[in-house]
């Protein structure tokens, strides 16, 4: 088996008037794909987030430990925020930032409100070129093969996203999202917004890609026939996770 | 742009404009027989020759540097001289002080506050719980200030000491200016409102779980808000100047204005007027200029995307 | 909270037609006395009776005092209120005839400048509503240009260009506020830009609504209402402070102001009372700074109340 990219335990993240989620446990490996499934309001995302170390809600962690094996298998990253509430959070936030981008990345739902839309796609796919560790010399030959990657021609480096379309849009975050050459994508209900063949595409795609990459996937989705045709292990939000 | 090439033609134009318009002859509109030389007034400005006459001679002679002579602010002075200062090698008595370079020093200082204030509210500084104290700040009328800041002045300074009061004048104009009628709190408040409202958009979230940070999402796309603030607020300031300047005793193209309006030295108001323009015109071409700046640095190409027309 | 605030900008517009209203036609003449005091009055008879003085005797050092009633026979009650309420200056004119003359200058002027930029910023809010594209473009123009325009500047420009007959506050307020239309109209027209513009419009219709109440009763009173009151309150506000401004850089040049007759006095005259005080360090008509600052201060919060009071529920 893979070494572990990320080692979640017992994880609880309370509001000031309820508990958000408890007792979530998760291990993300390479190569793998990991739906995190659940009806809304279950904690999907914030589960995803807390993983990337982004949490805005207080108090906030209440329980739990985060390990990212392949970095330090010792490190709990949330040892020193539990119970702390934002202010510990906030560090946290700017301790793992170097991660984002790199280590882990993220890919949105309704992607053409999720991209900057004051940059070019093509500077928002060399931004996150030159995350990688060692970043190629010709960027723009490597902005076409992530473009071409997502079946998107090079014309689309030019365009803005709000002169994409919702597929466009999705397969461009996509390829930005894979182009740091990250451990872990995380992508965030990706077919949300696009009609059902659409859906299908960008989603074969998305795994397809990020096999190509070598990373592992985790996939937030609430649909369960999604989940069951890609996914390798599925966690699901249950109300008795869920309290 | 267009507002930009036409201000300067277009303050001359509506006095032009208003002076035919109103009833009477236009020298004693300007100034009412009995008050000035209404025949020298007359034969200088060309205003017995028609409205179209006058805005065109005075508008060749302006683009010459010739605004005629003031009669009653400095009688018989170059109002270019005015305006500019007298030359280092004058015979005069008494040396005329260089108004709009005065007025542009002070401008320009009057600028710090408002870009410190823009700052600070870019990094969201102060918090909003601080709003009913900068709001009440800002409030304070000009001219209230001013008249605090000129006793203030005139209490603590040796005003023999000419050069360092001088100085001290303007630094002072420009702190008052900078502060009085909202500038400062405006800027703070008004920037973090810019900000505060481009930071709940969707995609500086997901660019925080990118590991970007927000700055540097947020910026290319409240910029044109932020010189649109800016250049209004610098336009605000325009205004204040001809109180500031007054008030504390700056010898700057505002208080050249007020003068030329009380003694109704036409020439004088007519020129500081046509300078006060082509300062807005200029601030409005800058703005421009930035958008359009900040327009091609969205388009940017990355590096080494060279699109062949096949590709296209 | 919001009848707190309608109350208060009632009170306030209330005190100011009320001072207006009172306002002497000439302020009373007083004369230069040959000793320094806090107060040297005219008729040191006259104000010792105020005060309840008996004859022979100086008058207090203050002019807040309240005395007795033993001087009955010399006492004019109207001139020893006025006296007794707000103090005099060094010549004896009672503050408070500064106080309402300064109100009837500056009260219908900024009122009108007040309902101009409100009518002109309703005007900016419907012409949005309404599918005329080439009326748009027109307005915006006229924001460009108008708006790049340095607003005391055209003021003073015009104030030497206007006929003597015609000088006075009204003109240049009026003038004012239609310089400071165009932030009326923008903000007025992003409202209506917000609700949809033409399509809200199509929306009600839809519903059936006359065109009389769409844009009457549900543009204008009840989502323009806000944006426009306020505007109004604020050029109202500053046309105050205009008036205030222009009249003191007339007394600082020693020259009559173009805002109002030579018979009225502004409360810049207050101001610059208090200001000599203030630069030879002595207390004899600081209070006239202070019953200036205070004026102002009541115009801020009468604009600010009516702001807060046409706030949408």
């Amino acid at each position: 088996m893979s070494e572990l990219l990320v080692k979640l335990r017992n994880l609880q993240i309370d509001a000031p008037t309820r508990t958000l989620i408890q007792g979530v446990n998760l291990d993300l490996m390479p190569e793998t794909v990991t739906a995190l499934c659940g009806h809304s309001g279950s904690g999907k995302s914030l589960t995803a987030r807390a993983i990337m170390g982004v949490l805005d809600v207080e108090p906030g962690i209440q329980a739990g430990s985060l390990f990212y094996p392949a970095l330090d298998p010792t490190k709990d990253w949330f040892q020193s925020v539990l119970k702390k509430g934002m202010s510990e959070q906030k560090r946290l936030l700017e301790e793992t930032r170097h991660l984002r981008g790199s280590y882990f990345t993220y890919s949105p739902q309704s992607a053409s409100s999720a991209l900057n839309p004051g940059r070019t796609i093509g500077r928002q796919l060399e931004m996150a070129i030159l995350r990688r560790e060692q970043p190629p010399e010709n960027i723009g030959e490597e902005i076409a093969r992530k473009l071409a990657e997502v079946d998107l021609r090079m014309n689309v480096a030019n365009a803005l996203p709000s002169e994409l379309s919702g597929g466009m849009a999705q397969r461009a975050a996509l390829a930005i999202a894979v182009a740091p050459q990250p451990k872990l994508v995380v992508a965030d209900e990706p077919e949300t917004g696009l009609d059902p063949v659409l859906r299908r595409g960008v989603i074969e795609l998305l795994v397809r890609v990020v096999r190509q990459n070598g990373a592992g996937l985790l996939l937030i989705s609430h649909h369960d026939d999604t989940v069951a045709r890609i996914a390798d292990q599925v966690i699901r939000l249950t109300p008795k996770e869920h309290a | 742009m267009f507002a930009a090439i036409a201000l300067p033609f277009i303050v001359p134009g509506i006095i032009t404009a208003l002076i035919w318009a109103l009833p009477g002859d236009p020298a004693s509109i300007i100034c009412p027989p009995g008050q000035c030389p209404t025949e020298i007034l007359k034969e200088e400005f060309n205003l017995d020759k028609g409205a179209w006459y006058f805005f065109l001679s005075w508008l060749g002679d302006a683009l010459q540097g010739d605004f005629g002579t003031s009669w009653r602010v400095m009688t018989g002075v170059d109002v270019y001289e005015l305006m500019m200062g007298s030359p280092a090698d004058n015979q005069l008595v008494e040396p005329i002080s260089a108004h709009l370079p005065n007025t542009i020093l002070l401008l320009m200082l009057s600028l710090l506050p408002i870009t410190i204030g823009a700052a600070l509210g870019a990094m969201n500084k102060p918090t909003p719980k601080w709003d009913p104290i900068l709001v009440s700040v800002g409030i304070i009328p000009i001219v209230v200030l001013s008249l605090l800041v000129a006793a203030l002045v005139e209490i603590n300074i040796d005003l023999d000491a000419e050069n360092i009061a001088g100085r001290i004048k303007i630094l002072a104009g420009a702190l008052t200016l900078g502060i009085a009628d909202a500038a400062l709190s405006g800027s703070i408040i008004g920037v973090r409102g810019i900000f505060d409202r481009e930071n709940k958009q969707r995609y500086v979230g997901v660019s925080i779980l990118r590991g970007e940070t927000v700055l540097s999402n947020t910026l290319p796309n409240v910029a044109n808000s932020l010189v649109g603030q800016y250049r209004s607020r610098i336009l605000h300031l325009l205004s204040g100047l001809v109180i500031v300047e007054t008030i504390i005793g700056i010898d700057g193209i505002g208080r050249l204005l007020w003068k030329g309006t009380l003694k109704q030295d036409f020439g004088v108001v007519l020129a500081t007027a046509t300078a006060f323009a082509i300062i807005s015109a200029l601030l409005l071409l800058f703005q421009a200029l930035l958008e359009a700046g900040i327009a091609l640095h969205i388009r940017k190409a990355p590096k080494g995307v060279a699109l062949t027309a096949e590709q296209k | 909270m919001k009848r707190v605030y309608l109350i208060s900008a009632v009170s306030c517009l209330l005190i100011l037609f009320f001072a207006a209203f009172k306002a002497p036609q000439h302020l009373t003449v007083g004369s230069v006395t040959s000793t320094y005091k806090y107060i040297q009055p005219l008729d040191m008879e006259k104000y010792d009776a105020c005060l309840g003085v008996g004859k022979g005797q100086k008058s207090s050092q203050s002019s807040f005092g309240s005395g007795s009633n033993n001087n009955t026979d010399v006492r004019d009650s109207s001139y020893c209120n006025s006296v007794l309420l707000l103090g005099t200056n060094q010549k004896g004119t009672p503050l408070v005839e500064y106080a309402t003359q300064g109100a009837k200058i500056v009260l219908i002027p900024s009122i009108v400048a007040g309902f101009v930029v409100a009518f002109l910023g309703v005007l900016g809010g419907l012409i949005r509503c309404f599918e005329a594209p080439i009326l748009d473009s027109a307005v915006q123009l006229f924001a460009e240009v108008v708006g790049a325009l340095p607003r005391m500047v055209v003021i003073l420009v015009c104030a030497l260009i206007l006929p003597q007959d015609m000088r006075g506050l009204l003109p240049l307020a009026v003038l004012w506020a239609i310089l400071a239309s165009p932030t009326a109209m923008d903000e007025a027209g992003a409202v209506a830009g917000r609700l949809g513009g033409a399509r809200f419009v199509e929306a009600l219709r839809a519903h059936g609504f006359g065109s009389f109440r769409i844009y009457l009763y549900h543009i204008v009173a009840l989502n323009l209402r806000p944006v426009v009151v306020r505007q109004g309150a604020e050029v109202m506000m500053q046309v105050v402070f205009l008036e205030v401004a222009l009249s003191y850089l007339a007394v600082v040049e020693s020259q009559p102001s173009f805002t109002h007759l030579d018979n009225l006095h502004s409360w810049a005259d207050l101001l610059r009372m208090g200001y000599f005080s203030l630069i030879a360090d002595k207390a004899d008509t600081l209070h006239a700074l202070v019953l200036g600052l205070a004026l102002i201060t009541l115009i801020v919060v009468t604009a600010s109340s009516v702001s807060k009071a046409a706030r949408a529920k």
